[in-house]
C-alpha cells in the first residue's frame, strides 16, 4: 500500500516537473488573447496539414484552437457529417449526396482556403533531364496499357531521355483522397479512355498499381521503388530534393513544371467564379498555367454551437485575409485567387455570428 | 490438477455469500454479452451490402467504391494467400525450434531461448510493420531484381506473408514446447531401449503422440494471422487485385477496413467493409474453436520435468554406456541413421537461430535508429509544440495518452476479469461457467481491428448522440477493455485453479464465508500468477493501434488538463476529448515521407518495445517458466 502511493506521488510529481518544463520550453509567458481559445475539432485533407500548423498560433489569437488531423479528404467529410468533428478540409468538393446527407446544400459552408497543385513524382535515377509526360500517356500508365519506361509513346514526348528498360510501379492512394478527385479530373479531362474506364472519384478503383496512405505514403512508396510513378500533393514535391517532379503538358502544348508560379498562373486565367466557388482548376488556359490544380476546402455545418461557429467563421475568415494568405506561399502553398478570396470572405460574412 | 476435485461451497445462506455469486455471475456475463454484441453489431451493419449485393458479392472480385459494384474475392484472396505463406515458413521452423528447445536443448539454453522466442510474439505489430518497410521491403526489392522478376517494388502479398510468419511463429513453438512435453516419457524411453537414436525417437514417437497439440497450436497460430492488421497494411501493396504471382501486390481484409473505413460514408461502402469483417469474424472464430478443441484433447499446461532429478538423464548415449557396463553386446549401430541425427540436430539448431536473427536484428534496429534520436523533447513536446515559431514536434502528449488508455482499460478489466475468474472456479460446474470460459476463448481470437469497429459502432456512432458523437477516450478505453478481459479472466482462472483445495477446506472448516475465503485466502494465494497475468493483458493492449483508430481519434496537442501544468482530476476530465496514442504515431510517421517525422516514430518505436520487454521480464521474474506468457495465452 505504502510502495504504491510512494510511486504514484512519484508519478504525479514528474508530470509536474513535465508541466512547468514544457511551458518554460514552449514559452508560453503572458497570454495573448483575453477570451479562452474555443477547441476545434478537424479532420481532413493531408495538403493542408502543413498549412494548418504554421497558421495555428495566429488562429488561436483569433479565437480558434485547431486540432487538426490529416486523415484524408474522405475521412474529413465523414466526420464532419456524422458531427465527429467541428469542421474538415478536403480536396474535393462535397458531392451531391454528401450534401443530401447534410441536409441540403444550404445547411453547410464551403470555403476555399489555399490553392496548390498536384505534381507526378518518380523515380528515375538515371535520367538527366525532367520527364514529359502529357494526359494520353499518363493515363496509360494508369490504365495499364504502359507498362515500360521505354515504351514508345513516352519516348515520342521525351525525344533522347534514354529511358531505360524498366517496368512502371504505379503508385495512388489507397484511401479516401481528394488529390485522387484532382488527379481523376485532370485524367478524366485529357483522356475519354480513362472517363469511361475510371471516372472521376476521392476512392476510383484503379486498375493497376500499390496503394499508399495519404501523400506522405505515396511519397515514400515513389521514393523506395526505382522505376515507381505516383501522384502528391505539390508542397511535398517542391519539399523534397530527391523526388523528381515530371512536366505536364497544358492546354496551350507547353510542358510545365510544377510551381507556385505555375499554378498561380492557372488561378488567374479563371474568367467565370460560380456562386459556390466550385470550380474545376485543372486543365485551365494559359501558357505558362500547370494543368493540375486544385484547391483546399474548409466545410462545416452551419448549424455548429455558437461559440464555435464564432471561432470557425473568424478564422477563416483571417486565412483568408492577406495576413494569412501572405502565409501561404513560404510553406509551398498558392495564394488563392483574390476575386475567390473575396468572394470566400462574402460567404463567411453572411453567416449568423455576432 | 485440482480441477478434478469436486468444488468446495460454504454455507450458501449468508448475504455475502449470495452477493458474491450474483457479483462474479454478473461479471462472468459480460463475456458471452460482449460477444454476441459484436456479432450482432457486426451482422446489422454487414446487412444491407449483403441484402444489395446478394451472392455475387462472395464471387465478384470487381472493387469500385464509385459505381457501388463490389466483391469481396481480391480479400479472402489476398487473406488467404498470405496467411498460407505465412503458415508455409512458419509452421516448419516453428515446430524445428521447439523440437530442439523441448528436445535437445539444455535446461538454461531451454529458459533462455524460450524467453525471447516469447519476445518476438510481445512486439507489438506497427514494430513488425515499422521493420518490414524499412528492411523487408527494400531487401526483397534487390532479391527480385536479382532473380529477375517483375519490378513490384518488395511490397506484396509474399512480404505480408513473412512479417506474418515471424509474428506467428512464436505461437507454434511455445504451444508445440508444451505439447512434446505432454508425450509420456514411457514413450520415449521404449524407443531408446530399442536402439533409436534421438531423431528417430522424435520423429517417430515423439511427434506424432504430439500431433493433435501441434496441429492446435498451427491453427491457433493461423487464427492470428488471419487477424493481422497494422504490420500487413503497412507491406501488402493495398492494391484490390487478384495477382497470380504472389510478389506483387494484393490486399487483406483487415488492411482494406483500416484503410477505406475512415473514409467511407454511412452507406453502402461502409456497409460491405463491415460485411468483409463479418466474414472474417466467423472464419476467425471457427478457426479458433477448432484450435481449441484441438489443444484441449491433448496438451495440459507446461509440466515441470516429469523426469525424477535424482535419476540420470534417459537418452541413448546413457543407455550405450549402461548397456556396455554389464557387459551386453549392443546391436551393431548403423552410420547411416547416427549421421541423420547429426544433421537433424544441427537443422533443428538452425530454426532456432532462424527465429532469434529477426528478434535481435528488430531490436537492434529500433534500439540502434530510436536510442540515438531520443531527447528530452520527444517526452516533454507534443506534436504541436512550437518553441519560438519553429516546429519541435514530440511524443509526450502520445506517452501520456497511452498510459491513460492503458491505465482505466486494466482498471476496468482486471476486477472484471477476476471476479468472472472466480465465479468459473468456484462455480465450475454451471452452464455459466463453462459458457463464459468458452467465449472469453473465442474472444481472444477475435481480430483486433473488428473490437475497434464494434466500439465505434457502439460507443460513436448509435450512443453517440448521448453520450459523444466524437472519438474519445473513453471509447478508446471500452475497446481495449474488451480485448483484455479474456486474457485476464482465462490466467486468473489457472491461478486460481493452482490453489490447493486444502487451503479452501481449511478456511470453511473454521467457519468462513465464501466471499471471505475467497478474498482473504484463495486470492492472496493465487495473487502472484494474477498479476503476471494483469501484466500480460497490459503489454498486449499497449501495442495495439487497430482498435484505437477507430474509437481514440488522436489529437496533435496535451490533454487540455496537461497543458498549463497538471490539473488535479485531468485523467478523469480529459478522457471524454480525442485522446492521442503511441502507436498512432508510429503507424502514420513510418509512412511518412519526412525524416523528422521518421525519427519521432523510431523513438516510439523504442519506447514501445522497451516497455514491452520490461513487462515480460517481470512477468518471467515473478511467476517462472510456468506463468502466463504471450504465446500461450494466444
Amino acid at each position: 500500500m505504502r510502495g504504491i502511493s510512494l510511486a504514484i506521488a512519484i508519478v504525479l510529481s514528474a508530470l509536474a516537473g513535465c508541466g512547468e518544463v514544457k511551458k518554460a520550453a514552449t514559452g508560453d509567458g503572458a497570454k495573448t488573447s483575453a477570451a479562452p481559445a474555443v477547441r476545434l475539432r478537424a479532420t481532413g485533407s493531408s495538403f493542408v496539414e502543413r498549412m494548418m500548423k504554421k497558421w495555428a498560433p495566429a488562429l488561436e489569437s483569433q479565437g480558434g484552437r485547431i486540432d487538426y488531423q490529416a486523415t484524408g479528404s474522405g475521412k474529413g467529410i465523414q466526420d464532419m457529417l456524422n458531427g465527429e468533428t467541428d469542421f474538415g478540409c478536403t480536396d474535393a468538393p462535397l458531392t451531391a449526396d454528401q450534401l443530401s446527407k447534410a441536409g441540403g446544400a444550404d445547411k453547410v459552408v464551403q470555403v476555399p482556403l489555399v490553392m496548390g497543385g498536384v505534381a507526378v513524382v518518380y523515380n528515375l535515377t538515371d535520367l538527366k533531364s525532367p520527364l514529359n509526360l502529357d494526359g494520353s500517356v499518363l493515363a496509360g500508365i494508369y490504365l495499364g496499357t504502359i507498362k515500360n519506361w521505354n515504351d514508345p509513346a513516352i519516348a515520342a514526348i521525351n525525344p533522347g531521355a534514354g529511358l531505360p528498360d524498366k517496368s512502371i510501379t504505379v503508385c495512388q492512394r489507397a484511401d479516401g483522397s481528394g488529390t485522387s478527385h484532382i488527379f481523376t479530373t485532370y485524367l478524366s479531362g485529357v483522356s475519354a479512355d480513362w472517363k469511361s474506364k475510371v471516372g472521376i472519384s476521392t476512392q476510383p478503383a484503379w486498375p493497376v498499381g500499390q496503394g499508399g496512405t495519404k501523400s506522405a505514403g505515396v511519397a515514400s512508396l515513389v521514393e523506395q521503388t526505382p522505376g515507381a510513378i505516383g501522384y502528391v500533393e505539390l508542397s511535398f514535391a517542391l519539399e523534397k530534393k530527391n523526388l523528381k517532379s515530371a512536366k505536364l503538358k497544358n492546354s496551350s502544348g507547353k510542358f510545365i513544371e510544377p510551381t507556385l508560379e505555375a499554378v498561380t498562373a492557372a488561378a488567374g486565367a479563371l474568367k467565370e467564379i460560380p456562386d459556390d466557388l466550385v470550380v474545376n482548376l485543372t486543365n485551365l488556359p494559359g501558357e505558362t498555367s500547370y494543368p493540375v490544380c486544385g484547391t483546399v476546402w474548409a466545410v462545416f455545418k452551419k448549424d455548429l454551437k455558437k461559440d464555435k461557429l464564432a471561432a470557425v467563421v473568424k478564422s477563416f475568415t483571417w486565412a483568408l485575409s492577406e495576413d494569412g494568405q501572405k502565409m501561404a506561399p513560404p510553406e509551398n502553398y498558392a495564394r488563392l485567387p483574390d476575386a475567390i478570396a473575396a468572394k470566400a470572405k462574402e460567404i463567411l460574412a453572411k453567416l449568423p455570428v455576432n | 490438477m485440482s480441477s478434478a476435485a469436486p468444488a468446495v461451497h460454504g454455507s450458501a445462506t449468508d448475504w455475502s455469500s449470495r452477493a458474491l455469486r450474483t457479483f462474479t455471475a454478473g461479471a462472468a456475463c459480460l463475456f458471452p454479452l460482449s460477444l454476441v454484441l459484436a456479432a450482432t453489431v457486426l451482422t446489422v451493419q454487414a446487412y444491407p451490402a449483403l441484402d444489395k449485393l446478394g451472392w455475387q458479392f462472395f464471387i465478384s472480385s470487381e472493387w469500385n467504391v464509385a459505381q457501388g459494384r463490389f466483391g469481396a474475392v481480391p480479400f479472402v484472396y489476398g487473406t488467404i494467400i498470405t496467411s498460407a505463406v505465412a503458415m508455409l515458413v512458419a509452421v516448419p521452423i516453428g515446430i524445428g525450434a521447439a523440437t530442439y528447445l523441448a528436445e535437445i536443448a539444455k535446461p538454461p539454453i531451454r529458459l533462455a531461448v524460450g524467453f525471447l522466442v516469447e519476445l518476438l510474439a510481445a512486439i507489438p505489430s506497427v514494430v513488425y510493420g515499422f521493420w518490414g518497410i524499412i528492411f523487408l521491403v527494400p531487401l526483397l526489392q534487390s532479391l527480385y531484381g536479382f532473380l529477375g522478376l517483375q519490378a513490384t517494388g518488395g511490397r506484396g502479398l509474399f512480404t505480408a506473408g513473412l512479417v506474418l510468419a515471424l509474428m506467428v511463429v512464436p505461437y507454434i513453438t511455445a504451444v508445440t514446447i508444451d505439447a512434446l512435453r505432454a508425450v509420456p516419457v514411457a514413450q520415449r524411453q521404449g524407443a531408446y531401449a530399442l536402439g533409436a537414436t534421438r531423431w528417430q525417437t522424435i520423429w517417430t514417437v515423439v511427434l506424432p503422440n504430439a500431433r493433435s497439440g501441434i496441429v492446435g497450436g498451427g491453427f491457433l497460430a493461423l487464427g492470428r494471422a488471419l487477424g493481422e492488421t497494422m504490420a500487413v497494411a503497412m507491406v501488402i501493396g493495398n492494391a484490390p487485385k487478384l495477382p497470380w504471382s504472389i510478389v506483387e501486390p494484393g490486399y487483406s481484409i483487415p488492411s482494406v477496413i483500416a484503410n477505406e473505413m475512415p473514409g467511407a460514408g454511412d452507406n453502402l461502402h461502409r456497409s460491405v467493409l463491415v460485411a468483409l469483417g463479418l466474414v472474417l469474424f466467423v472464419v476467425s472464430v471457427l478457426i479458433n474453436l477448432l484450435a481449441r478443441w484441438l489443444l484441449n484433447r491433448q496438451i495440459q499446461p507446461a509440466q515441470p520435468d516429469s523426469e525424477p532429478s535424482h535419476l540420470p538423464p534417459i537418452n541413448s548415449s546413457n543407455v550405450k554406456a549402461a548397456l556396455a557396463e554389464k557387459s551386453i553386446p549392443l546391436p551393431p549401430v548403423s552410420a547411416w541413421p547416427a549421421r541423420v541425427n547429426r544433421m537433424m540436430t544441427t537443422l533443428l539448431c538452425l530454426c532456432v537461430v532462424a527465429l532469434l536473427v529477426p528478434l535481435f536484428h528488430i531490436f537492434g534496429q529500433v534500439t540502434s535508429a530510436g536510442a540515438g534520436q531520443i531527447s528530452l523533447d520527444f517526452f516533454l513536446h507534443s506534436a504541436n509544440t512550437q518553441v519560438n515559431g519553429e516546429s519541435r514536434p514530440g511524443l509526450g502528449h502520445a506517452i501520456v495518452g497511452t498510459m491513460l488508455l492503458v491505465g482505466w482499460a486494466t482498471l476496468i478489466a482486471t476486477p472484471l476479469g477476476i471476479l468472472a475468474a472466480v465465479y468459473c472456479v468456484e462455480y465450475r460446474k454451471s452452464p455459466l461457467a463453462r459458457i463464459a470460459r468458452f467465449c472469453a476463448e473465442i474472444m481472444t481470437g477475435v481480430p483486433s481491428v473488428l473490437v475497434g469497429l464494434v466500439a465505434h459502432a457502439l460507443l460513436i456512432q448509435t450512443l453517440g448522440s448521448y453520450l459523444a458523437p466524437h472519438p474519445t477516450g473513453w471509447a478508446g478505453v471500452f475497446a481495449l477493455a474488451i480485448m483484455m478481459m479474456p486474457i485476464v479472466l482465462r490466467t486468473a482462472e489457472e491461478a486460481l485453479l493452482t490453489v490447493p483445495d486444502a487451503l479452501r477446506r481449511a478456511s470453511y472448516a473454521l467457519g468462513a464465508t465464501s466471499a471471505q475465503t475467497i478474498f482473504r485466502v484463495i486470492l492472496p494465494a493465487a495473487s502472484t500468477a494474477i498479476i503476471t497475468g494483469v501484466f500480460l493483458g497490459v503489454a498486449r493492449i499497449t501495442g495495439e493501434t487497430a482498435p484505437l483508430l477507430f474509437t481514440a481519434g488522436n489529437s496533435n496537442y496535451w490533454q487540455p488538463g496537461l497543458e498549463d501544468g497538471i490539473k488535479p482530476g485531468f485523467f478523469v476530465s480529459d478522457m471524454s476529448e480525442r485522446m492521442p496514442f503511441l502507436t498512432y504515431y508510429i503507424y502514420n510517421y513510418a509512412m511518412s515521407d519526412k525524416i523528422e517525422e521518421q525519427h519521432l516514430a523510431w523513438c516510439g518505436a523504442f519506447v514501445l518495445l522497451v516497455f514491452v520487454l520490461l513487462v515480460n521480464a517481470t512477468m518471467r521474474l515473478i511467476a517462472g517458466r510456468n506463468g502466463p506468457s504471450a504465446s500461450r495465452s494466444g
